[in-house]
């Protein structure tokens, strides 16, 4: 199977082409680390779209519950369900109630992770962030992940029968994740990109043509600003809205006030803005070179 | 599946966890993209069995040397001998016998057929044998001796195999490609030898995951700490995993301790919708703010041996506390905060020595608390102490070259201004309670102005400590 990223805004390696054949051909989730913001969630969007397939997406956090991805009862039509019985003519207060239904699935609210298990549609299922979850919630995704399956005490274990479903676990290790789920999960490490690979993403999303000397200045003092050390290096993101306030700005090459105008763009924190504050002709003689 | 059982064997050498079920998806992947396309089957295997990036180095190294050979020292021409390799034949002709030298320069020169060729001819020096191939003995006492030696070499702590994830990480592809041939060495050397079952490489003695050696933890978390003689190498990364265990648990408790008290206007608003039935209880959210820890850490002579371990504590403690600042101090005052940062513990450590670079005053080793103080204030004269901060002092407040005013020492009144504008001053004391006030030691004028002195006897006091903030017993 084919499949071009490129063709949704995504510009990718060999190693992330190669890694979602073998997730697609072994039928195994990815687990993809890397520093933020160095477009690990854009490989499952983009994949989604590429392959046009459904997305489901679970934005992990502290303290998410397991209810809160797979579902939980609704207890309200639960109780609506039970005073109308309550209320029929033929059935008196606690007789005969027809109450075995309440723990159906009628009376299920499905969740991103049960939907994706069920569905008969191709999709992709991106649990975003994984390491910011708990470790029970980590432990609860082994069954998910190992033996493709979910279990719910009231509903039985669901199985995924369908073979179009790609599982994508995207971690900044701001947490160290258990062995377990590491084992279960075919691994991808996605760092910042190379000077050139830069290029051509900015230059599909700044429409600058690859050999703008625009787009080269902006990709060697983003890439100069990375290897320095900063509280938080500039991600891809901010690199295209850096460029696009360039263009905006009508500039087509950076000089020093502008680069100090804009640099806010790029650097977050103020810290990180002093600790080059007598840097920027230095940063516009390596941009130039 | 022998190709990629061998090439799975060769991490694990270097001590990386390929567990069977990893195997048998490297072997699908094997039969899926074939050995043709080199570049399409490193990624594939990478994926497969790999699983922190931090063990790239090891595993890009041996799929070069089992797949393709071109990492071997063949292909290079003769001057682009490393400055590894060459140190390593300097220390080899210095400090190995001459036999086992040759051996192990074959190694360094990856020509492991030669190094065998060499074992089978030079070796066997009597011992019942004549002449013939080494017997299973022989070759056992040249494996101890020459893998012993490597390690000695490389400044290695522990045999390789028995590596953490972050001691691996300090490999350079050098060390992994030397310890490749050695390891197809080994391996070769014990097929020939049918006299003995050992394994190849023999393990040295570390504490380790068995029941044993967890006891053995235990035993040593609750030892006093004036006698515990293990090494640090030996306990730093058990220490690491034990403080791993207490922030998720810290962490957990903390998460719990949010919910407060039912909100009972909420609630019955909430429920008006249940015809009244308390169906879904609301609390009141309770604001905690991220306690502000300072931590100064005495490295003074007297008590240098605690302040390693408290340092690895004060590294695990990150996971909980995000506003944590830790500061070292003898007779002078540096900030290591920067040192927590770093991604392994061993990388910390290095960072911890840069930092005490630039000092504010010369360091002369003796404990100065006075001075050291003074630095203190002025390293924190951006960000000053606040009602928020906790400072925590590991020392065993020896002020041997602490000025005195009247009756009192002059470090004390640092100690009261610490008191009057923080939380809490809390000094753990690592010297027992009949030391104290002996000598230079000035625990009750510390006491006296408001600071509480506890005594920590062992490692798991400390733990307790930072990640509880508990009061020993």
């Amino acid at each position: 199977m084919d499949i071009d990223l490129a063709s949704h805004s995504y510009i990718s390696t060999p190693e992330i082409n190669i890694t979602i054949k073998l997730a697609l051909q072994l039928n195994r989730p990815i687990l993809i680390e890397g520093p933020a913001g160095t477009g690990k969630t854009s490989i499952a969007i983009s994949l989604a779209n590429a392959l046009n397939w459904e997305l489901y997406r679970i934005q992990c956090y502290e303290g998410i519950t397991v209810e809160s991805v797979i579902g939980e009862f609704d207890y309200r039509r639960q109780l609506l369900h039970i005073e109308l019985e309550r209320q029929k003519p033929h059935n008196p207060l606690h007789a005969d109630m027809n109450l075995e239904n309440i723990f159906s699935r009628d009376f299920f609210i499905e969740r991103p992770l049960f939907l994706s298990f069920i569905s008969d549609q191709a999709n992709v299922l991106l649990i975003d962030e994984i390491d910011k979850s708990d470790e029970e919630f980590e432990a609860f995704l082994l069954e998910a992940l190992g033996e493709r399956q979910i279990s719910i005490p009231e509903l039985g274990t669901f199985k995924a029968d369908n073979q179009d479903q790609v599982v994508i676990l995207t971690s900044n290790s701001s947490r160290d994740l258990s062995e377990p789920l590491r084992r279960r999960c075919l691994y991808l490490y996605v760092d910042f990109p190379t000077l050139e690979r830069e290029k051509e993403i900015l230059a599909v999303h700044t429409e600058l043509p690859l050999d703008s000397p625009l787009l080269k200045s902006v990709t060697k003092i983003v890439h100069h600003l990375r290897s320095l050390d900063l509280r938080k290096v500039p991600s891809i993101a901010e690199t295209i809205d850096w460029a696009n306030s360039l263009i905006h700005l009508g500039k087509t090459q950076i000089d020093t006030e502008t680069l100090k105008d804009t640099l806010p763009v790029l650097l977050k924190y103020q810290e990180d803005l002093l600790l080059i504050k007598n840097k920027h002709s230095e940063l516009i003689r390596l941009s130039t070179m | 599946m022998s190709i990629i059982l061998n090439f799975v064997e060769s991490l694990r050498f270097f001590g990386l966890p390929v567990s069977p079920s990893e195997t048998i998806t490297a072997q699908q992947v094997y039969e899926y993209l074939g050995a043709t396309d080199q570049q399409a089957l490193r990624i594939g295997l990478k994926a497969a069995i790999l699983k922190r990036h931090e063990d790239f180095n090891i595993f890009s190294t041996c799929f070069d040397q089992f797949f393709t050979q071109k990492g071997s020292k063949d292909d290079k021409s003769s001057s682009e001998v490393s400055s590894e390799s060459e140190q390593f034949l300097k220390v080899t002709s210095r400090s190995i016998h001459q036999k086992d030298s040759n051996i192990a320069e074959f190694l360094v020169n990856g020509q492991v057929s030669e190094a065998i060729q060499t074992t089978m001819t030079v070796i066997p020096t009597g011992g019942g044998t004549s002449g013939g191939a080494p017997t299973g003995q022989e070759l056992s006492e040249l494996q101890q001796r020459l893998t012993r030696f490597l390690y000695r070499a490389f400044n290695l702590e522990v045999p390789i195999r028995g590596l953490t994830p972050s001691q691996r990480q300090e490999l350079s592809p050098e060390v992994i490609r030397i310890g490749y041939n050695l390891y197809q060495y080994m391996n070769q050397l014990q097929a020939m030898d049918n006299t003995t079952d050992e394994p190849p490489i023999r393990h040295e003695k570390t504490i380790s995951d068995t029941p044993e050696d967890l006891y053995q933890l235990d035993q040593f978390l609750t030892q006093d700490l004036a006698t515990v003689s293990a090494t640090m190498a030996n306990i730093k990364e058990h220490l690491l995993e034990i403080g791993k265990i207490l922030a998720s648990r810290e962490r957990r408790r903390r998460r719990q301790a949010k919910s407060g008290k039912l909100d009972f206007r909420r609630t019955i608003r909430k429920n008006l919708k249940n015809n009244g039935i308390m169906l879904e209880l609301v609390q009141k959210h309770k604001r905690i703010d991220d306690p502000e820890i300072i931590i100064l850490n005495d490295v003074s002579g007297s008590t240098r041996w605690i302040a390693d371990w408290f340092f690895v504590i004060c590294y695990t403690a990150q996971q909980v506390y995000k506003k944590v600042r830790v500061f070292e101090f003898d007779n002078t005052m540096v900030e290591i905060s920067s040192a927590l940062a770093r991604k392994t513990i061993n990388r910390a450590m290095q960072e911890r020595k840069k930092c005490w670079e630039d000092t504010i005053r010369r360091r002369r080793i003796h404990s100065d608390y006075q001075d050291s103080f003074e630095d203190f204030f002025t390293l924190i004269k951006h960000r000053p102490l606040n009602k928020r901060t906790s400072v925590l002092i590991l020392g065993d407040c020896r002020d041997f070259e602490g000025m005195w005013r009247h009756d009192h020492p002059i470090s004390s009144e640092y100690i009261q201004k610490m008191v009057n504008t923080t939380k809490r001053v809390v000094i753990l004391n690592p010297e027992s309670h009949s030391l104290w006030d002996a000598g230079d030691s000035v625990v009750k004028y510390y006491q006296r102005v408001g600071a509480e002195v506890y005594h920590v006897a062992t490692l798991q006091d400390l733990l307790d400590f930072v990640f509880q903030l508990k009061i020993p017993s």
